[in-house]
């Protein structure tokens, strides 16, 4: 769903043009403009051809075709400074469908019979998404195939580190899945996953001691992006100096998979050690292009382990997501487990993102990373901490 | 000569004559090893003493030395192993 617009237009006049613009748009455009104390603010106050103008504020609204509004920002012709179609707002108290974010109570949240705490904080358990048939990719340690949550599940799956299947003995991986896209009933405990109508793509780029290479991880992203998924969660980075910018390679790569419909989400970073010490966002989180997922508690406070940007250089975090005492699958004989980091914060993005994408069939890309944005709850945290705030799910 | 794992990223307008950039590469010493069309990344490895001939290349926008990515998270097993904290690293 994107932003929609009136018929009208908001425009910027240059400085001090106050009551001369009345002229101007008449002669230009032939746009006649009144002023604002005579103007009721409903639409049809605003007739074809016609305007306001909001002379203490230097701005004008008007309703003029095409070619009449265009005239009045002709190269040459400096009678508007910026111009932007209207913009309708809504009423926060009524979601409009379909992306519209859950209303939430408030925090703390806890683990129920039902559900992970993660669950109900970003509305997934009330959203009526389940990613269906969204392609989703995890760049991994792998995945436990033989797990009782994943039998029976269609998982396309390819290793890129050399020796090793895609079966995943580190747990990590199916970790990772799990809250993304396990299943809505597991075989045993709470439910866990966001997206379980997604179809999961599984590249293992890790070892059995969850380390790997660059080579691996791009290959995997190629895997990826030429399998048609819309979202790409990779819970991996090696962490960087302060100083450091980010990677043009994988800010390139990023792009490019932006262009090409999807999607790549990385950790923050667990090196912080709040309030003491703000480790910088690791790489590739740290570009531009990439969403970098920083972590939150069940008081959606931001995790002490979760990295950020504390001298506005370096990369920065984009959203947060529950990341301490989360619940999952488990490549282990105790099948499931607890734990805590920006790695298990991302792939629940991964699964909202797919949810969204579910929603909007035509946000891909950008588009779906700006709704996801768009969709998140704002916390009182710092924008350096939690960027546009905690993730939610479509209604 | 030390060499190193390399990944290059072609330029956008470039990237549909990348074997042409690869050759140009393999040229100045590249072990090319694969060539990620879709993102359009070439993989291989190489002296470092010819990192800037190669990053010099045109249709070359980037060279990156690999470089480790790992992970680390604390982990706690449930029900059949409770209360066992397991560093992932």
């Amino acid at each position: 769903m994107s932003v929609r617009y009136t018929d009208r237009h908001l425009i910027l006049l240059p400085q001090g043009a106050g009551s001369a613009a009345c002229a101007s748009f008449r002669n230009v455009a032939d746009i006649r403009l009144a002023a604002s104390s005579d103007w009721d603010g409903t639409a049809p106050g605003i007739a074809a051809g016609e305007g306001v103008l909001f002379e203490r504020l230097g701005a004008a609204l008007v309703r003029g075709a095409p070619d009449q509004v265009n005239a009045l920002t002709e190269p040459g012709r400096r009678h508007a400074l910026w111009m932007q179609p209207e913009r309708e707002w809504r009423d926060c108290r009524q979601p409009a469908r379909p992306w519209d974010a859950a209303c939430l109570p408030g925090a703390p949240w806890s683990d129920t019979a039902e559900a992970t705490w993660g669950l109900q904080a970003t509305g997934v358990l009330t959203s009526r998404y389940s990613g269906n048939a969204v392609r989703v990719a995890l760049l991994d340690t792998g995945l436990h195939l033989e797990h009782p949550d994943f039998i029976g599940r269609r998982v396309v799956t390819r290793s890129f580190v050399t020796g090793l299947s895609a079966a995943d003995v580190n747990g990590h991986g199916t970790f990772c899945a799990g809250v993304a896209c396990g299943p809505r009933q597991p075989h045993e405990g709470p439910r866990y996953g966001v997206a379980f109508g997604a179809e999961l793509y599984v590249a293992r780029v890790l070892d059995d001691e969850a380390a790997g290479t660059d080579g691996a991880v791009l290959a995997g992203i190629e895997w990826a992006v030429r399998s048609g998924c819309a979202v790409i969660s990779m819970s991996l980075g090696s962490p960087v100096a302060v100083e450091d910018s980010h990677a043009q390679l994988y800010e390139a790569v990023a792009a490019r998979a932006l262009a090409a419909g999807s999607l790549l989400l990385a950790p923050a970073g667990n090196e912080s050690q709040r309030p003491d010490l703000i480790a910088p966002v690791q790489q590739p989180a740290n570009c531009p292009s990439i969403l970098a997922v920083g972590a939150v508690d069940r008081d959606l406070a931001v995790a002490p382990f979760s990295n950020g940007n504390r001298f506005g250089v370096g990369g920065s975090v984009d959203l947060v997501a529950p990341g301490i005492a989360i619940h999952s699958a488990s490549s282990g004989t105790g099948r499931y487990q607890t734990g805590s980091g920006t790695s298990m914060a991302t792939p629940f993005v991964a699964g909202i993102a797919a949810l969204l994408a579910e929603a909007c069939p035509a946000a891909r890309g950008v588009a779906l990373k700006d709704l996801l944005l768009r969709a998140c709850l704002a916390l009182a945290a710092a924008a350096r901490d939690v960027g546009a705030g905690v993730v939610r799910a479509p209604c | 000569m030390l060499r190193a794992n390399v990944a290059i990223a072609v330029a956008d307008e470039d990237r549909d004559r990348i074997f042409e950039v690869a050759a140009t590469c393999r040229a100045l010493g590249l072990d090319h090893k694969s060539t990620l069309t879709d993102i359009g990344v070439l993989l291989g490895s190489l002296e470092l003493d010819n990192l800037l001939r190669v990053r010099a290349v045109p249709g070359v926008v980037a060279v990156e030395i690999e470089r480790d990515s790992r992970i680390k998270d604390a982990f706690e097993e449930r029900y059949r192993r409770s209360e066992t904290l397991i560093k992932a690293r």
